[in-house]
């Protein structure tokens, strides 16, 4: 995913009459908001990070070992979200290379708006997903290691299609269950 | 502003019988959960994680996750920048294992705030753990909280509810973070077991993660920053 600004991950906003409800606004105006089964990376105190003042501070690198032990795991965290939002394609311009779509933000409650999107932010792993109805997420956040930076990732939703074998499984199971189930009380006048 | 979340991730794991030689990149490639490229990162070797499947193992890594498969345990943890996207992941793998016996699901969010001022870091810890019971029992020598751990459930002390369901709140100082505190919450639900036998345990676990992800991340973040501000006060902006 290219890192670039804010104000050029979105060509145009476009205010759309018809749907009152989408006002229009500008990705550049948007604003950072405040986004046993345990774990299993156990945070690791690194010597040189070990906090040696106050009633807060850690004397040693003990930490508590996690509900359930996964040595192979060992990787930490260097994101934190700023702003999410779910966007669903409108349509395409393969001809002109954009896509319209609406935004929803999912971490604040910006209003509902549309945006234009060159398709050279979607990644080529995701072209082929590109389509009417098709949903992504539109991720803003900063990166603070191996230096403190904001960024933004396009990414489009996956996920696998009901087959006719799993629709016919889900048939036989609602069968089941109502087999079990009483039939329901006639009403009496 | 006295604090700022500077770091946030997420991990679901599940608990129960896997055959981890099926996790490979070119089977989550084939079945459209990931993409050609994710699935060519995952086998490079300048990974952190070593690209492993075995009967015993599988493991491996691409820009935005790390899955490793044990035969008793699934582990999927995020990496870069958390979106829902992962959640998709998580219920698609465990859509296509439908008939796996799954057992429990945890749904887990770590999250490190950095505290501005060194007094406020250490009001958490003495808010948290006060000072005055332990200090006194070790005379001339330095008292420090080094993790503290709530469990929340159903019902009360002395009438525990039915649901076996539970969520684990720890909070720690953060190794990631100078005068940073670290939060983590296990969000644990149990596959129920009466329901596994009528579908697919799988598909269950699945539905879990489908249906709490996003509330779990959304109470994460309420509950940490709550204490938070409960300690050091009211925040005119939570997060920059």
């Amino acid at each position: 995913m290219r890192s670039q600004t804010l104000a050029a991950i979105g060509r145009r906003l476009a205010h759309r009459p018809e749907s009152g409800s989408f006002p229009s606004a500008t990705l550049s105006s948007v604003k950072a908001v405040p986004l046993g089964t345990r774990a299993t990376t156990p945070p690791q105190l690194h010597p040189l990070e070990r906090q040696e003042v106050g009633s807060f501070g850690a004397q040693s690198a003990e930490v508590l070992p996690p509900l359930v032990e996964n040595p192979l795991l060992d990787f930490a965290a260097n994101t934190a979200p700023l702003e999410i939002w779910e966007g669903t394609v409108i349509s395409v311009d393969l001809k002109r290379g954009f896509m319209e779509a609406t935004l929803d933000a999912c971490m604040s409650s910006m209003p509902m708006h549309t945006a234009e999107f060159d398709l050279e932010w979607v990644s080529d792993q995701d072209m082929d997903l590109v389509r009417p109805g098709a949903v992504f997420y539109l991720t803003l956040f900063k990166r603070s290691k191996p230096s403190i930076e904001n960024a933004q990732e396009l990414r489009f939703r996956r996920r696998p299609a009901w087959t006719k074998g799993e629709i016919q499984q889900i048939d036989r199971n609602a069968r089941e269950i109502l087999k079990k189930g009483k039939e329901a009380p006639l009403a009496k006048l | 502003m006295s604090f700022t979340r500077e770091l946030f991730s997420s991990s679901i794991v599940a608990v129960g019988h896997f055959n981890p030689a099926i996790f490979t990149p070119d089977w989550l490639e084939k079945n459209q959960l990931i993409g050609s490229a994710d699935a060519e990162s995952a086998r490079e070797k300048v990974n952190k994680t070593a690209f492993v499947v075995t009967q015993q193992i599988a493991t491996f890594e691409t820009p935005w996750f790390v899955l490793q498969v044990l035969e008793n345990q699934f582990s999927l943890t995020s990496k870069e920048a958390l979106t829902p996207a992962f959640m998709d992941l998580g219920v698609g793998i465990l859509q296509l294992v439908s008939h796996t016996p799954i057992t429990a699901i945890g749904l887990n969010f770590m999250a490190h705030y950095k505290i501005h001022d060194v007094a406020s870091y250490h009001a958490v810890g003495d808010a948290l753990a006060p000072k005055p019971l332990w200090s006194p029992l070790f005379p001339g020598r330095h008292v420090g909280m080094m993790a503290l751990t709530m469990k929340v459930q159903d019902g009360t002390r002395e009438n525990p509810g039915k649901s076996r369901d539970y969520q684990q709140f720890t909070v720690q100082p953060s190794p990631s973070i100078k005068s940073g505190v670290f939060f983590s919450l296990n969000d644990h639900h149990e596959v129920d077991k009466e329901e596994a036998k009528l579908s697919r345990p799988g598909e269950l676990a699945a539905a879990i993660i489908d249906s709490h992800w996003k509330n779990t991340w959304a109470t994460s973040t309420t509950v940490f920053e709550s204490l938070l501000a409960s300690i050091l006060g009211p925040q005119e902006k939570m997060n920059a």
